[in-house]
């Protein structure tokens, strides 16, 4: 039940969030749903103990696959899926945690956030990668 | 007007909208070399960086070279679109002049969502992101109503201050304040409510596009980029703390 809520809620958001980017309509449930099946494997990979940076970039590989395959069926570039259907798992809130905890002299918190952010987003690049190269092939 | 001078227009231009419109790097570079081959440029060369666009076209044996300073806007998925799929579909040998109209035109239409229906998919977002972050319901709404204000701030601000380090301030500084009064009221917890109203702020999409323009060899694009992440960042971080740290001084005066 709080699994279905939380991808209900990650629908939404993403939905929304390619809204505030000012997708093409037709890109609108696709971007949404993009960022959710990311979000549902990134949960997945958690359950069966992947560790954060492995969890992340498997999602971020499923989304740049889904993203190519998308694109090509309704032509539009990849980009379009891509940047609001990475929002879920992207690190914003780790970046923006590190650096509050840097003004409040929590030094040691505050490392901890930024190397997550540092290894999140290598892992998303990595993983999105992998859309790319299968594209390309 | 001689046709190297629009050729080297219609390229600016069309760089410097999809740079605007959140495009990646190479994409502008490739859909921009694309374009130009079709209006009959004979060889382009281009590199473009987050905060501007360096042009080379070779027209009848000449080489003409020219330079845009950019200065980045609000993310246009739509326009990235439409600019894309125009420099695939145009046909060879098409007049530089009607392209250039054509992309103006493109630049023109009118947005597909109107500010207002923005502002209610970011406080949406806002409570969505609240509840991935472990809120409650109560924080679901505390977190769409500080989005919303948040939205609000940075729309206000953007059109009177265009400086973006600012802007961010404000909105981590709203962001905290509208997550502290509540908290005076109702039993909400400050840390997913106030990362849900500052969702749309932070960097998370930029700083990800950061590190792919450097693992595809823009160095110098995911250099900048990373650069801005971290002020936006250190921006928002900032006006949350200042904000909290006076909210906590005049709490405990009372």
């Amino acid at each position: 039940m709080k699994i279905v809520l939380s991808l209900a809620a990650c629908y939404l958001a993403t939905t929304c969030f390619a809204v505030v980017f000012s997708s093409p309509k037709k890109a609108l449930p696709y971007s949404g749903l993009c960022g959710t099946l990311g979000y549902a494997v990134y949960l997945f990979a958690l359950e069966l103990n992947f560790g954060l940076a492995a969890a992340v970039f498997v999602a971020a590989s499923v989304i740049g696959i889904a993203a190519e395959f998308l694109a090509r069926a309704l032509r539009m570039p990849a980009t379009v899926f891509i940047t609001a259907g990475i929002v879920p798992l992207v690190p914003g809130a780790s970046a923006y945690l590190a650096m509050l905890r840097f003004s409040q002299g929590d030094y040691q918190a505050a490392l901890l956030s930024a190397s997550t952010v540092v290894y999140v987003a290598c892992a998303i690049s990595a993983g999105l990668a992998i859309g790319t190269i299968l594209r390309r092939r | 007007m001689k046709k190297s001078d629009i050729m080297l227009r219609l390229g600016l231009l069309y760089g410097e909208l999809m740079l605007k419109s959140g495009a990646e790097i190479y994409r502008v570079e490739d859909s921009s070399r694309r374009l130009l081959v079709k209006v009959g440029a004979e060889e382009v060369e281009s590199i473009v960086t987050p905060t501007g666009i360096y042009l080379s076209l070779r027209v009848d044996g000449h080489l003409y070279t020219a330079v845009r300073r950019v200065i980045r806007g609000s993310y246009d998925l739509n326009l990235v679109c439409e600019l894309n799929t125009l420099s695939r579909t145009l046909v060879t040998q098409t007049d530089a002049d009607s392209t250039f109209a054509t992309v103006i035109s493109l630049a023109n239409n009118p947005p597909p969502y109107s500010r207002r229906l923005q502002g209610l998919a970011a406080t949406v977002a806002g409570g969505g992101f609240t509840y991935l972050f472990g809120g409650t319901i109560l924080d679901v709404l505390a977190g769409a109503m500080g989005a919303m204000l948040v939205w609000l701030t940075c729309l206000y601000l953007a059109q009177l201050y265009t400086n973006r380090f600012v802007i961010d301030f404000c909105g981590g500084a709203i962001a905290a304040l509208s997550a502290g009064l509540l908290s005076l009221v109702l039993p909400v917890n400050m840390d997913p409510a106030v990362i849900g109203a500052i969702m749309t702020l932070v960097p998370g999409v930029l700083l990800t596009n950061a590190v792919r323009d450097a693992l595809t060899g823009d160095l110098l694009s995911g250099a900048a980029r990373m650069v801005e992440a971290l002020f936006v960042s250190v921006a928002i971080a900032g006006g949350v703390g200042a904000a909290l740290s006076i909210w906590l001084s005049i709490r405990g005066l009372v």
